[in-house]
């Protein structure tokens, strides 16, 4: 049985805990320094002790800790450290094992591999029988783990811990109503004066959303992005070979007069050298002339200096790649200034103003709420940036629909050294018990060495 | 906590009593600017007021739009917190300088303690090649290559392959996918020569961590050999040789089996015999022995299927 949770996240109490709660967030935040100056050696440890705890397996109870503790900590030697010549190697913080052996218990271990938001729900994941380890179904959270173990949880539950959480049908219908209202005011203003609602957009400050896809400013980085990925298509097809091909082909073989016909190809400032080629190779009435496949030109391009017939030829040929060369890289350059000149300057999006915007826009209807709640499928949602149910729009999944990260996900997602983590399928590798080594300590913890030292004191003494 | 003096003048002695004040957990590291309570009936408390502010305000659809840590950093940085009191967007920032000046907020997770790291992600495009090469490489040279260590690759490739098959057989769903991405850029990319894992690593050997004195002669060269001779261990490098070297375990457990007699079965035998080399002592019961599974480190095990027992 866990200890029971009362007032975990107290803002008065200030506990650190294992959690990716928002209140853990500031009680994180807000942390007061831990002091030792003038205090008894005993209240020292005494407070180490209290705030680890409330860290490192606060479910357990004092008793059950005491148990599992053990006070051989484990940490590395690197053998290199004398040939790399640097005396100072940093300190190995050996006291930050003091909580090492629970973290290979399972619940530890699916909470580190951000599978679970906090420790206690890795342990409701396990009871409710969606985790394996090694294939097998395990139910007991304090499953320990041995290096190569591979555990799986139900990629379900992990995308309802790692997600936000899934409005309730009446919250989602309160959410949408008021996002329809916002939006038939959007739409009334716009019809009323366009140029000013359009420069009000313009002027609003870029949002912090990192995943928003309707943000102004990102939607120009977007268009640029798409616009030099093209540019290195297009760069990237042109070569010797095919520019060769290309001219003999449009040469047809026949004999021409001037260099109009080759304006078309790499533009009018090329069609001169273009001609040179197409001239040089007609005289001579090399055999490319007829056969001028892409390959075919390849392999002539490719012929080693020894590979040729006589030095004559050779002279030929590395003319023709000279000049070849020459016309690849000139139209590279034309393809990236053209690129440059369609690209959208992410100050100046006055670009996209179209006076004729508002017209396109329509007001969305009210939605019936009772409708609604005796029938979800009846809600008919279609604004631009959401077209079901806030946060329903698969209402059989027990996350967030479409998925989105839950709040506060980036301050406490925390990739860990001992575990090799897939997220696509929700799988993690146990590599090893966390170690310590010189300057880092594998075990994850807010708190940093004197705090452990005295809590290891605490514990080695079996809490005396 | 608080210490209260008191003076216990009849007896004309001075005692100490310690009278134990929980103090509330106020922040130290910044100058809250928290907001008055708004008119006579808003009840808040400090602590309540100081969480509105921290998380700033909030839109529509629930989110904390202006504060830097609701939403995930999306560009392989991490942003971890930095205690300035400035978690809203829009706040000018303190000239102060905030804990460890040794600390960067997008490695170390939490302010004060700068040896916990954020382990890096492989990229894409790094696990490809680390796969290819496997295919045609020990894993010990694929290790070196890359600068992994051996369980890693090991770990990285089954993995690859697990993510394969789920993808051929499209288990993976369009949310689990962007579950996936986001995490992915969440976290910051392995770059091997640069932050190469330490392949020279060996466990700390229990016995070194006591001081030994030995007395020798002031000429005598003494290096890390003749020490490893003193603790009676065997040399660094050996042990490191034994570690990184895999041996064919599995070769191994083939050879080493039972072995089993199994009885002739005669006429209206109801069940076979079968005789099994076990030594004493670790296997059954012995009359009269205590039983661990009464004590309260007991030992546990768990069997194939999962269930856990009481060993002996």
């Amino acid at each position: 049985m866990p200890r029971p949770a009362t007032n975990t996240n107290s803002l008065a109490r200030g506990r650190v805990r294992a959690s990716m709660n928002k209140y853990n967030l500031f009680n994180l935040y807000k942390k007061p320094q831990i002091r030792h100056q003038g205090r008894s050696l005993y209240q020292q440890k005494w407070t180490a002790k209290q705030e680890t705890r409330a860290y490192h397996g606060e479910h357990l109870t004092e008793g059950r800790w005491k148990q599992i503790f053990d006070p051989n900590l484990n940490s590395v030697a690197q053998l290199d450290a004398s040939l790399k010549g640097n005396n100072n190697v940093e300190e190995t913080p050996v006291s930050l094992q003091t909580y090492a052996v629970l973290e290979k218990r399972l619940e530890f271990a699916l909470f580190r591999s951000m599978f679970a938001s906090s420790i206690r729900q890795a342990r409701q994941f396990i009871l409710g029988g969606y985790v394996e380890v090694n294939g097998i179904t395990i139910k007991h959270p304090s499953f320990p783990l041995k290096s190569g173990d591979i555990f799986h949880v139900k990629p379900d539950r992990v995308l309802m811990a790692l997600g936000r959480s899934k409005p309730s049908l009446a919250e989602s219908i309160k959410v949408d109503n008021k996002q329809i209202i916002v939006w038939n005011e959007y739409v009334k203003n716009s019809k009323k004066n366009p140029r000013e609602v359009w420069q009000l957009k313009q002027l609003k400050p870029k949002s912090l959303d990192t995943l928003s896809e309707f943000d102004n400013s990102n939607m120009i980085e977007k268009i640029n992005k798409d616009i030099d990925n093209k540019m290195k298509n297009d760069q990237k097809k042109v070569n010797r070979e095919s520019i060769l091909s290309k001219i003999l082909k449009v040469g047809k073989g026949e004999e021409l007069k001037d260099l109009t016909v080759f304006n078309s190809l790499y533009g009018k400032e090329n069609a001169s050298k273009c001609f040179e080629i197409y001239r040089r190779i007609f005289d001579t009435k090399h055999t490319l002339l007829t056969k001028n496949s892409v390959e075919q030109c390849r392999q002539q391009i490719i012929k080693k200096s020894n590979e040729y017939e006589n030095s004559q030829d050779f002279k030929f040929m590395s003319k023709i790649k000279q000049i070849l060369n020459e016309i690849n890289k000139s139209y590279s350059e034309t393809v990236r200034l053209s690129a440059e000149q369609s690209k959208l300057s992410t100050e100046d999006s006055s670009k996209f103003y179209d006076p004729g915007f508002a017209s396109k826009l329509t007001y969305h209807e009210k939605i019936n709420k009772d409708e609604i709640m005796e029938d979800e499928s009846k809600a008919k949602i279609n604004l631009p940036w959401q077209k079901s149910l806030f946060g329903r729009q698969d209402p059989s999944k027990p996350y967030f629909t479409p998925w989105t990260p839950r709040p506060f996900l980036g301050a406490f997602s925390i990739l860990p050294s001992h575990i090799e983590i897939s997220f696509a399928t929700c799988h993690g590798i146990y590599l090893r018990d966390p170690v310590a080594r010189p300057g880092h300590s594998e075990v994850i913890t807010p708190f940093p060495t004197h705090v452990h030292k005295r809590a290891y004191m605490y514990y080695v003494r079996k809490g005396m | 906590m608080n210490f209260k003096r008191v003076e216990a003048g009849k007896l004309g002695q001075t005692l100490v009593q310690v009278r134990f004040k929980r103090k509330l957990a106020y922040p130290d590291r910044y100058n809250p600017r928290v907001p008055q309570p708004n008119g006579r009936k808003d009840h808040s408390s400090y602590f309540q007021r100081a969480i509105k502010q921290f998380l700033g305000p909030k839109n529509i659809k629930g989110e904390y739009y202006k504060n830097k840590y609701y939403y995930p950093p999306q560009n392989n940085q991490p942003s971890y917190i930095v205690p300035d009191g400035k978690s809203v967007e829009g706040e000018e920032a303190e000239s102060r300088r905030f804990g460890n000046s040794n600390r960067n907020p997008s490695l170390h997770p939490f302010p004060d303690n700068i040896q916990c790291k954020t382990a890096s992600n492989i990229s894409y495009e790094l696990r490809e090649k680390i796969v290819d090469d496997s295919l045609s490489l020990p894993v010990e040279k694929v290790a070196q290559k890359y600068g992994l260590k051996l369980a890693r690759v090991e770990a990285i490739v089954r993995l690859y392959n697990i993510e394969k098959d789920w993808r051929e057989k499209s288990k993976i769903t369009s949310d689990l996918d962007k579950f996936s991405k986001v995490m992915y850029n969440m976290f910051p990319l392995y770059n091997p020569p640069v932050e190469s894992e330490n392949l020279t690593e060996i466990p700390v050997p229990k016995k070194t961590l006591h001081q030994r004195f030995v007395s020798i002669a002031e000429s005598e060269p003494f290096g890390p050999v003749d020490a490893a001779k003193v603790f009676g261990l065997e040399p660094a490098s050996e042990t490191l040789a034994k570690l990184t070297h895999i041996n064919d375990d599995a070769q191994e457990i083939q050879n080493h089996q039972h072995q089993v007699i199994v009885g002739k079965e005669k006429e209206g035998d109801r069940g076979l015999f079968k005789f099994v080399q076990a030594k004493a002592g670790e296997v059954g019961f012995r009359y009269g022995a205590s039983r661990r599974d009464k004590k309260k480190d007991k030992a546990v095990g768990f069997d194939r299927t999962g269930r856990l027992y009481n060993l002996l």
